[in-house]
């Protein structure tokens, strides 16, 4: 008897890549530092040299709303 | 059989019987002027996160624009009004100086649809954003000002149809919810249950007689924030006691049924929380006896906009 919701986790989204990373056009990395890695967070997973870290969009907010409360607080 | 080639559609294209039939065949496709069509468009999401429109600064004292909120006027710009959210709703506010960024305020990102915006000053349209592109580059209606995407994702742009209610509908996002291909497309969610394809009907039955939830399952994607509107139809009369129905199931909010207990069709709506939403023919109950069947038919989910 099933009666519980399943959890289906969310798609990563998002990556933080190294600052060497050529960005596709019309892209503008924001620098960020997140779960100990530092770099740009895009809005698409990349799979290069550069990689970091892939992120979910939940994650991706949360990050940002991270850094943007570091610079207010600095 | 003889093959005939007699017919006019094969005549000489010089010859009458041909020009007759070329004739004929465009009043066939001919598009009646009277009847209206239902216009069909591109919307973009701007997700909120690190994406907007940029173009070259322009000096404005009113702006007008569509905007759909998913999480209030947060990234709207300076002077505009309170939002509802989930709404496509039409704002119009004075404007004070210079403005290069769209969905964008200073820190702060719009989360949502922004549609047909325009650009006053001194009483003149000077620039306007239909945003219904599909691509990154947002021609200037009225001027060559053009704007761009900053950080897109193709998966921001989606088209909609407009009902003659105003609302704009998106795609289907249920496949085989007519169930004409038998069950593809989905699973029974729980072994207390089957299903299978019967006449054009989705069939859930029970493998046992206990007290269970039971019926078929199917993922769809669909956007954060986005509201969705979820239909079907449903015979229960072959279902002795409980309550089927349709429903959003995960990932953390359920709707209630939309259609409980009875035979017929219903809608209801729900607003996604998530990138994928499960969508549930369920079956709930004791059965009293293995022969209890449900049926379900044109199960569909699209994302509406709402119209204020």
């Amino acid at each position: 008897m099933i009666d519980d919701q399943v959890e289906i986790p969310e798609p990563k989204t998002h990556s933080i890549v190294t600052e060497e990373c050529l960005l596709r056009a019309n892209h503008i990395g924001e620098p960020v530092t997140y779960k100990g890695v530092t770099g740009w967070i895009i809005r698409y997973v990349t799979t290069c040299n550069h990689h970091l870290l892939e992120l979910s969009t939940s994650e991706a907010r949360e990050c940002l709303a991270l850094n943007r409360s570091e610079e207010e607080a600095s | 059989m003889t093959i005939s080639l007699s017919s006019p559609k094969y005549a000489s294209p010089e010859s009458l019987a041909f020009q007759m039939y070329k004739k004929q065949q465009d009043r066939k496709r001919r598009k009646n002027p009277f009847e209206p069509q239902a216009e069909e468009r591109y919307f973009r999401h701007n997700e909120g996160t690190t994406d907007y429109y940029s173009h070259s600064t322009v000096t404005v004292d009113r702006i007008v624009m569509d905007v759909k909120p998913v999480s209030g006027g947060s990234g709207l710009p300076t002077g505009a009004p309170a939002v509802t959210n989930n709404v496509l709703q039409t704002i119009d506010f004075a404007y004070s100086g210079t403005i290069s960024e769209l969905c964008r305020n200073g820190a702060n990102y719009f989360t949502g649809i922004m549609a047909n915006v325009k650009y006053y000053f001194g009483g003149v349209q000077i620039h306007g954003y239909d945003i219904k592109s599909n691509s990154n580059d947002i021609p200037d209606t009225i001027g060559s000002n053009d704007a761009a995407v900053v950080n897109p994702s193709v998966d921001d742009w989606q088209v909609y149809t407009q009902q003659s209610t105003g609302e704009w509908l998106g795609q289907e996002l249920v496949a085989n919810g007519g169930f004409d291909n038998g069950v593809d497309n989905w699973v029974s969610f729980d072994p207390d249950g089957a299903i299978h394809g019967e006449d054009g009907y989705c069939v859930v039955t029970p493998v046992n007689m206990v007290n269970s939830a039971r019926g078929a399952e199917q993922l769809i994607p669909t956007t954060i924030g986005s509201t969705i509107r979820l239909s079907g139809f449903i015979d229960a009369t072959e279902w002795g006691a409980g309550s089927p129905h349709i429903q959003k199931r995960d990932p953390s909010v359920t709707m209630s049924g939309v259609l409980s207990g009875t035979s017929g069709i219903s809608s209801g709506e729900f607003v996604a929380t998530a990138t994928s939403s499960k969508i549930w023919l369920r079956c709930d109950g004791l059965p009293t006896n293995l022969t209890w069947r449900v049926l379900h038919d044109n199960v569909s989910a699209r994302e509406v906009l709402n119209v204020a």
